[in-house]
């Protein structure tokens, strides 16, 4: 098996939610093995700090814009060169009652969190397998995809009817993905983070990011770090056997309905 | 929850599992509210089945669910079962070949989208609006006071090729169980999602034949595909089991899809 930095060194590796949390710190392991690291998020200025801080690319797009992120792919190809890594990073959790105060949420409340978290998943992948193919040498290995799902798919609480949809998704399209592209050489996988220090729980609502907390882990009893997420995305690019699988990183936890 | 009398909404209710549990709700003696798009297969309902209260109107509509769900309060009072199984299998791969310059291209986004919003928000849409419905009532005595069943899909856990959309949205169907069962809770709404194999709808007769006879092949037992009533069976044992909640019932016959053959050449060589 070859080592991780013979794996990605010169490789084009593209990190959605890049600037921050899970997404930043992932980057920062891959430009460490000599990956060329390219980051997309949604804020012009922190990208371009985040990148410039790692000796990246960054773009500042909507992941869920089809012709934004078509035309940020086609860019990477033109000056970076053609994508073999693709680490879907970007969401947003927004938590929300069903009906709070006898009045339903907005339809649009809950199309948002899929529209980010799912269809800009969709979105990245559609534009970086067509790279991925082009670029293969012989029956090599083409190109990895990884998704952030959450923990939230298989036990989400309450207000995250939204959010466990979304990371729902992320992971049940992992196994159809790894099935359709393996003709092609391209393995896809999912990660189901736990609880997690990242600018999105931190930046919670008090309340909600109380209840975040509150859920402890058997072990280790603390919250999972960006650089616990990136070594785990560092594992499968090593790895070439994982394929179509969706891995919990939540030192053993299984969410309360409540705490 | 008993169903003699009490008000029921079904999507997707023209055809397939929808059409079917209409018909068997309405056997039980539920007050039947049938959710489709308009044309004929609606039609037909409305003629086949003058006690049903038919509703034209899509799903993912924020406007027209609201206006369904409305006349639907006004006409037959407020639903206590919901089932949703308007959905579409929309089958498509994330690249495509361009016919002029022969170079693989992404796929539109929008192929991906359809079919994450009939099934998804979709799903959620009547969900919201039927569970505000029943906001106003107290569970403390531990009865149920709603109940809610969406159609997943095997697709959930084992999509085949071309199913990212649906296999998508489907996962998303079924993780969205247990936050809404526990939300809901405090409503006396119980929340349960159906994941069928393959069955014998209009959605399955799209399916390749190839593909459909490797569906069948795989299925243990009874090596056929479901037939809606059984669906509809199903749905009624989960609307009356009271302790039934927050969780997923596969009913596809013990199958595990799999990809259509591998190719010879795939195949190790001894």
């Amino acid at each position: 098996m070859q080592d991780v930095r013979t794996r990605i060194e010169g490789r084009v590796a593209v990190v959605t939610g890049g600037a921050s949390g899970l997404g930043a710190a992932t980057a920062q392991a891959l430009r460490a093995a000599g990956a060329r690291v390219v980051l997309i998020d949604l804020d012009a200025d922190t990208v371009e700090a985040a990148a410039s801080s790692m000796d990246a690319i960054g773009f500042a797009a909507d992941v869920a814009d089809a012709e934004r992120i078509e035309a940020v792919f086609r860019q990477i190809e033109d000056h970076v060169g053609r994508v073999s890594l693709l680490v879907n990073c970007a969401g947003i959790a927004d938590p929300a009652s069903v009906v709070r105060r006898g009045v339903a949420m907005p339809l649009a409340a809950f199309r948002r969190v899929i529209e980010i978290n799912l269809l800009g998943a969709i979105n990245c992948i559609r534009c970086a397998v067509p790279q991925m193919i082009e670029g293969r040498i012989g029956d090599g290995e083409a190109g990895l995809i990884v998704n952030t799902a959450s923990i939230a798919a298989f036990d989400g609480q309450m207000g995250q009817a939204a959010y466990a949809a979304s990371k729902g998704g992320v992971a049940g399209m992992v196994l159809p993905l790894a099935r359709e592209l393996g003709e092609h050489g391209i393995r896809v996988m999912g990660i189901a983070p736990g609880v997690f220090e990242t600018p999105m729980t931190l930046n919670l609502a008090p309340k909600s990011r109380d209840v975040v907390f509150a859920a402890v882990p058997p072990f280790p009893k603390r919250p999972g770090h960006a650089d616990e997420f990136a070594a785990l995305v560092m594992a499968l690019v090593a790895n070439p056997m994982l394929n179509g699988e969706v891995i919990r990183l939540d030192g053993g936890l299984r969410m309360p309905a409540r705490v | 929850m008993q169903i003699d009398q009490t008000v029921a909404v079904v999507t997707g209710a023209a055809s397939g599992l929808g059409r079917a549990t209409v018909e068997r709700l309405a056997a039980q003696g539920a007050r039947v509210a049938a959710i489709d798009l308009p044309g004929a297969p609606l039609d037909a309902l409305a003629k086949a089945m003058p006690q049903v209260l038919t509703l034209s109107g899509d799903v993912c509509s924020e406007a027209g669910m609201a206006e369904a769900f409305a006349q639907l309060r006004q006409t037959l009072g407020t639903p206590r079962i919901l089932v949703n199984c308007a959905g579409v299998l929309g089958p498509a791969r994330v690249f495509k070949t361009d016919k002029t310059t022969g170079k693989v291209v992404p796929r539109e986004l929008d192929v991906f989208r359809r079919v994450i919003e009939v099934n998804l928000v979709g799903t959620f849409n009547t969900i919201r609006l039927f569970a505000e419905g029943l906001s106003g009532e107290d569970a403390s005595d531990g009865e149920d006071r709603g109940v809610i069943l969406n159609t997943a899909s095997v697709a959930a856990y084992e999509a085949l090729s071309a199913q990212t959309a649906y296999g998508a949205s489907k996962a998303g169907v079924a993780s969205m169980t247990l936050p809404l069962a526990r939300e809901l809770a405090r409503f006396g709404i119980r929340v349960m999602a159906i994941a069928p194999g393959t069955f014998e709808t209009g959605m399955y007769e799209v399916v390749p034949t190839h593909t459909r006879r490797t569906l069948i092949d795989d299925v243990p037992f009874p090596p056929r595909p479901g037939r809606p009533e059984e669906f509809a069976h199903m749905v009624q044992a989960l609307i009356e089991n009271g302790m039934m909640n927050g969780s997923v019932v596969r009913i596809d016959g013990a199958v595990r899809m799999r990809e259509p053959t591998a190719p010879r050449e795939a195949r190790p060589q001894p």
